[in-house]
């Protein structure tokens, strides 16, 4: 069980996070939709440093070495190329074969990784995160730029991931690429959770009957 | 030579992290210089079938290769190997020093067999140049900061300065010891989690 416990987070005078509460169960998928959810997942993977309140799993402080985190907005070392980066993972992990991402999330791969579009780059971004053999993956909007049949890539990897034994937080700013992926949903909103959802019943997250509805921005 | 939006690289596929020990910096530096680097090869290929002047030009450009450190990578790419901070910066210098002296075998060669009489120069060139990379490697990560630029105090410049006028090496010498203890402090800020 991951537990996120009361975190405070401030950016400058705003307060982003107040007092988030979370226990989250191993091996499922749960969502994270509303406002804050990206300045959470950054401070789940310690990337922001919370005012107050803890990050632990089974009593014990959640370690950098069992997560991934994909950005929102991918961005890369000026200077290498996609193929660079997937090499660079390589040479650390030669178990990992990036080919069945890589058809499944087309790059260029001798384009510089900075200059690649921005659907390119999240799907480099994608492959990078998931081309890694993490117990815990933090997705921070894996649904943003994607086109409609990668959504439908996306989440069957997702499902398959959460029946792999791993642990999946995500942040999605719309419900509907939600459905039929996440076990629990958790709507933020004024810093704190506003309402949590199993996953049957996201149709009726934020009380919109075909929850097509638009969670405001990170 | 920090990074330029504008400038496009080379994009080659004989240049890969796997042939480079897995050092983003030397991937990145030979494909944003790349020009600069066949250059470079070219003059320390003329310099080696001079007399004397082959070795020195060889330390000139491993005083260059520091520029391949001058830029901060981003946080991923620093936990990519999961080593905690002493051993990634033991990495660091450990690849920068294999990459170099790689790279500078056929000079090397061809310096000693066009004149044999001055190969004695390559037991100074060897240290030299090895301490200089050591410089450019805890010179950076005892500034390191992600998501920030890079910053080049006066100081950090002057001690590069020292390994080219040698009036200037002591304090080289003394920043080098100074950097390399700072630059494991620095690192244990984000590399915490991996002792």
């Amino acid at each position: 069980m991951i537990t996120i416990d009361s975190i405070r987070v401030r950016e400058g005078r705003r307060t982003i996070l107040d007092g988030v509460t979370m226990h989250l169960p191993r091996n499922a998928v749960h969502g994270i939709a509303g406002e804050g959810r990206g300045a959470l997942l950054r401070t789940v993977y310690g990337l922001t440093t919370p005012e107050a309140g803890s990050v632990s799993e089974a009593g014990q402080p959640l370690r950098q070495r069992d997560m991934a985190f994909l950005e929102a907005d991918p961005h890369f070392w000026p200077g290498l190329t996609a193929r660079d980066c997937i090499g660079l993972i390589r040479c650390y992990d030669r178990t990992e074969n990036p080919e069945a991402l890589i058809r499944r999330f087309p790059v260029p791969l001798d384009t510089e990784a900075e200059r690649l579009d921005s659907v390119a780059r999240k799907h480099l971004g994608i492959i990078l995160t998931l081309m890694r053999d993490k117990r815990i993956l933090l997705l921070d909007e894996p649904f943003r730029e994607l086109e409609p049949e990668r959504i439908f890539v996306m989440q069957q990897l997702l499902l398959h991931l959460g029946t792999e034994g791993r642990t999946v937080l995500l942040t999605s700013g719309k419900i509907t690429p939600l459905e039929g992926v996440c076990d629990d949903l958790y709507l933020l909103g004024g810093g704190c959770v506003l309402a949590r959802y199993e996953h049957y019943e996201l149709g009726r997250a934020v009380g919109i009957p075909d929850s097509d509805s638009e969670i405001p921005k990170n | 030579m920090t990074s330029q939006p504008g400038k496009h690289i080379h994009a080659g596929r004989w240049i890969r992290p796997e042939r480079l020990g897995g050092s983003p910096e030397w991937t990145a530096g030979l494909r944003r210089h790349f020009t600069a680097v066949w250059i470079t090869a070219g003059l320390v290929t003329l310099c080696a079938l001079l007399p004397v002047v082959g070795f020195p030009a060889l330390y000139v450009a491993a005083v260059a290769c520091g520029a391949f450190y001058l830029d901060n990578e981003p946080l991923a790419l620093l936990r990519l190997p999961e080593l905690s901070a002493s051993r990634l910066l033991v990495r660091k210098v450990l690849t920068a020093w294999r990459n170099y002296f790689l790279l500078t075998i056929p000079f090397t060669l061809l310096a000693i067999l066009a004149h044999p009489r001055t190969a004695w120069i390559a037991a100074a060139w060897a240290p030299l140049a090895a301490l200089a990379l050591l410089y450019a490697v805890v010179a950076k990560y005892a500034h390191y900061a992600p998501e920030g630029s890079s910053r080049h105090p006066l100081a950090t410049r002057f001690g590069s300065a020292g390994f080219l006028f040698p009036v200037l090496l002591p304090l080289s010498l003394a920043l080098t010891v100074s950097y390399a203890l700072r630059a494991e402090r620095n690192l244990n800020r984000y590399l915490h989690d991996y002792d």
